[in-house]
């Protein structure tokens, strides 16, 4: 469990008792998280722990087992439009419809969110960050790993959500990516968002977020401050919970 | 090493099916070809002997039907269908060779391919009559269905390497010109039915008769000069298939990195997304080729043949089927990986569903609708209102039946399919062969219905049944739509399509 911001302020994200199972494969077990308005919180683990499946159920997109699930403060499981509308998501894979432009995206994006007509001077901004507007018209089946990574981030914080969900953001991506990414993220929390970012790199979870939250086998096995895994110390200690 | 690989790769494809009952389907249905060859053989000593002499006389146009099939199925897959997308294989040594064999294995899992087949059979025994050397014809017969098969597969892959550049598109482009011209000239001066007696088949069909016959010198030539022809092909097919896939591809790459143009924003969500979904069809090879096919093709020939009427209205049959084939018994697929991204967003379920059959329903709509006015421009025979009733009756009950049944399975049975690929298909091999059944033969019998009552003129038997159709098309959407209501359902849904 996770606390940043003071504590009458009420948790953007929280998950009570979360259990995601496939059949007889148990992906999420008894997972109680908390993520604070104004907070960063990375999900870290080894394949297989459960991370990618609690953001997914997170966005709306999988249901939970059991357990319940509120994000900004609406319950995901009754009401997954109303959630959805708050949430921005970046898959781990793909997340991109092959045949369309990333100005098609993100004008279906706008659309589909009600956005007001500033939209475009927001997206612009946002591919001008990631260093897309040179590609914002061609189709995403000819982008590369790390140029569709970046395009699907710009489409998560479009809508400057109050709950942004960012799964392997940094995969594949180059150092200019990664660093328009940690700004978004930077940005996202001093506008009063909570952030949930998965990832394997632990230097970059450090340096995005404040907290860190180890899972393993669908459970979480240690939380703290990300400074806590920063260096060889840090690396030490995460390895050893890892096993 | 392809002969290992082959057997390999079909190993791995018939593990990847899963469901028991699946697994039995598909044998039940591997083990009523021979059945089927059997009774079409049957059929052709039983029919009265009256017309056997017309039957002859179209043998070669028959015959040549079927090589034309051969290579148009190909060359509207991109050279041939394949076990596994590209993709799937691309850390693996495939030789081109394997490429080659395995798309001449799947190549009898066509619908179209499989009752020509049949036909062939049927008629050839029709022709030889209950003579010993039955066997014989049907020996020719084989052989040259075997032939065409592999010659058919191995000039797409030739001109599918020769479209690689823009002097080869432009070659290709040019003799497909050519071939309209010529056709259209035969036509203009009365030429057709010459032409098609002198077909190039001929000499296969005097095999066949020669073996019927027992003028076994004859028959011997025949059949060893389409051995020869079978055995150059089988060695230069996988060459041409090697050299097709080694040309760089300028097009695809074109495509992929072309810039597309910004439009204004549609008005309401249900259109944006309408428009999202267009674009994923008409930008996408497979489906673009397989449109153009799918509308000009059918047409192209009815009106060649200068179909009457009552005839014409089974067009819009077959038609339909093949348009449901080309995505919509998957049509999920076309987002790809995006379905996660769209699932994200705050919209009713029904919304991006409602989209997607709106667009299916306009190519299979349209894809019927401009065949049937190609076929109608030569059409024989005076037009009555009841044809045009039938004509329009068949076209919006078939459109309404494919487009129910492809939503049905689309919920039900999603599969991972990019269709970036020229060869790639919406779904596993099998499955289409399945499908393929199962949309024309139901098509196939509303066309048939339909023809029946522009036969007899009965407007009040089209309607009714249009009614009956479309009604029921549409309490079986409507079921869709509920069942996509169910978070779980949408969840498998997107998870299947978007990884797989």
């Amino acid at each position: 469990m996770v606390a940043h911001a003071p504590a009458t302020t009420p948790a953007h994200v929280e998950t009570i008792g979360l259990r995601v199972a496939f059949g007889p494969v148990v992906a999420v077990h008894s997972l109680d998280l908390t993520v604070q308005p104004a907070s960063a919180v990375a999900l870290v683990g080894r394949n297989g722990a459960g991370k990618s499946t609690t953001l997914r159920v997170l966005a709306g997109i999988l249901p939970a087992t059991s357990g319940q699930v509120m994000v900004a403060g609406v319950d995901v499981t009754r009401d997954p439009a109303s959630a959805k509308a708050h949430v921005g998501y970046c898959p781990d894979v793909g997340g991109l419809i092959p045949r369309a432009t990333p100005w098609e995206h993100l004008a279906l994006a706008a659309k589909l969110r009600g956005l007001g007509p500033d939209w475009k001077e927001r997206a612009s901004e946002l591919l001008d960050l990631f260093d897309l507007v040179g590609a914002a018209d061609r189709i995403t089946a000819g982008f590369s790993h790390g140029m569709g990574r970046r395009l699907s981030v710009v489409l998560a914080v479009l809508h400057a959500p109050s709950v942004l969900l960012l799964d392997e953001p940094f995969d594949g991506v180059d150092p200019l990516g990664v660093d328009a990414t940690l700004r978004v993220i930077s940005e996202a929390r001093d506008n009063g968002s909570a952030v949930v970012v998965s990832t394997h790199l632990l230097e970059l979870a450090a340096a995005a977020c404040d907290e860190v939250v180890v899972l393993r086998a669908g459970q979480i096995v240690a939380a703290g401050p990300s400074a806590e895994l920063r260096g060889a110390a840090g690396e030490l200690r995460y390895r050893t919970l890892l096993s | 090493m392809t002969g290992a690989q082959l057997p390999a790769l079909v190993r791995l494809r018939w593990r990847m099916v899963r469901a028991e009952r699946v697994r039995v389907g598909l044998l039940v249905l591997a083990a009523c070809i021979p059945g089927l060859l059997c009774a079409a053989v049957i059929a052709g000593q039983l029919a009265p002997r009256s017309r056997s002499f017309d039957v002859t006389v179209l043998g070669p146009t028959a015959f040549l039907g079927f090589a034309v099939l051969s290579l148009v199925a190909p060359l509207a897959a991109g050279g041939g269908n394949e076990l596994f997308p590209p993709e799937q294989l691309v850390a693996y040594p495939i030789r081109p060779a394997t490429h080659f064999l395995e798309s001449l294995l799947v190549a009898p899992l066509n619908l179209a391919w499989m009752s020509q087949f049949v036909l062939l059979f049927g008629m050839t025994s029709f022709v030889t009559g209950a003579r010993p050397g039955l066997g014989l014809a049907l020996v020719t017969t084989l052989i040259y269905v075997a032939m065409v098969t592999v010659a058919g597969q191995m000039v797409a892959w030739a001109l599918i390497g020769a479209r690689q550049s823009l002097l080869g598109r432009r070659a290709v482009w040019a003799l497909l010109a050519a071939i309209v011209v010529t056709t259209l000239i035969v036509l203009q001066v009365h030429l057709g039915y010459r032409v098609l007696d002198n077909a190039p088949t001929r000499p296969a069909v005097s095999a066949v008769l020669a073996g019927g016959a027992h003028r076994y010198a004859a028959w011997a030539a025949g059949t060893v000069a389409l051995v020869v022809i079978l055995v150059g092909c089988l060695w230069c097919g996988p060459r041409i298939c090697a050299w097709a896939l080694r040309r760089p591809g300028d097009r695809t790459r074109f495509r992929e990195s072309r810039v597309e143009r910004r439009r204004p924003m549609p008005p309401s969500p249900l259109a944006t997304l309408v428009r999202v979904d267009r674009a994923n069809v008409w930008r996408a090879a497979p489906l673009r080729r397989g449109l153009l096919v799918l509308a000009v093709l059918p047409g192209v020939v009815a009106a060649t043949a200068a179909l009457r009427w009552d005839s014409l209205v089974l067009l819009p049959a077959l038609v339909a089927a093949g348009a449901g084939l080309l995505y919509g018994v998957n049509m999920f697929c076309l987002d790809a990986g995006g379905a996660t991204w769209l699932a994200t967003l705050p919209h009713p379920p029904r919304l991006a569903v409602t989209a997607k059959t709106i667009v299916l329903g306009e190519t299979i709509g349209g894809s019927c609708f401009v065949a049937a006015i190609a076929g109608s421009v030569r059409a024989a025979g005076p037009i009555t209102v009841a044809d045009i009733v039938a004509m329009a009756c068949c076209l919006a009950s078939c459109t309404a039946v494919v487009l129910a049944t492809c939503l049905r399975l689309s919920i039900r049975t999603p599969h991972r399919a990019d269709l970036r690929g020229h060869r790639d298909t919406p779904a596993p091999p099998a499955a289409m062969a399945v499908y393929s059944v199962r949309l024309a033969t139901v098509t196939t019998l509303i066309g048939l219905l339909f023809a029946l009552s522009a036969h007899e003129q009965s407007l009040y038997a089209c309607l009714v049944l249009a009614s009956g159709l479309v009604s029921l098309s549409g309490l079986s959407i409507a079921q869709s739509f509920r069942r996509w209501d169910d978070p779980s359902v949408r969840a498998r849904v997107v998870a299947a399509v978007s990884n797989g």
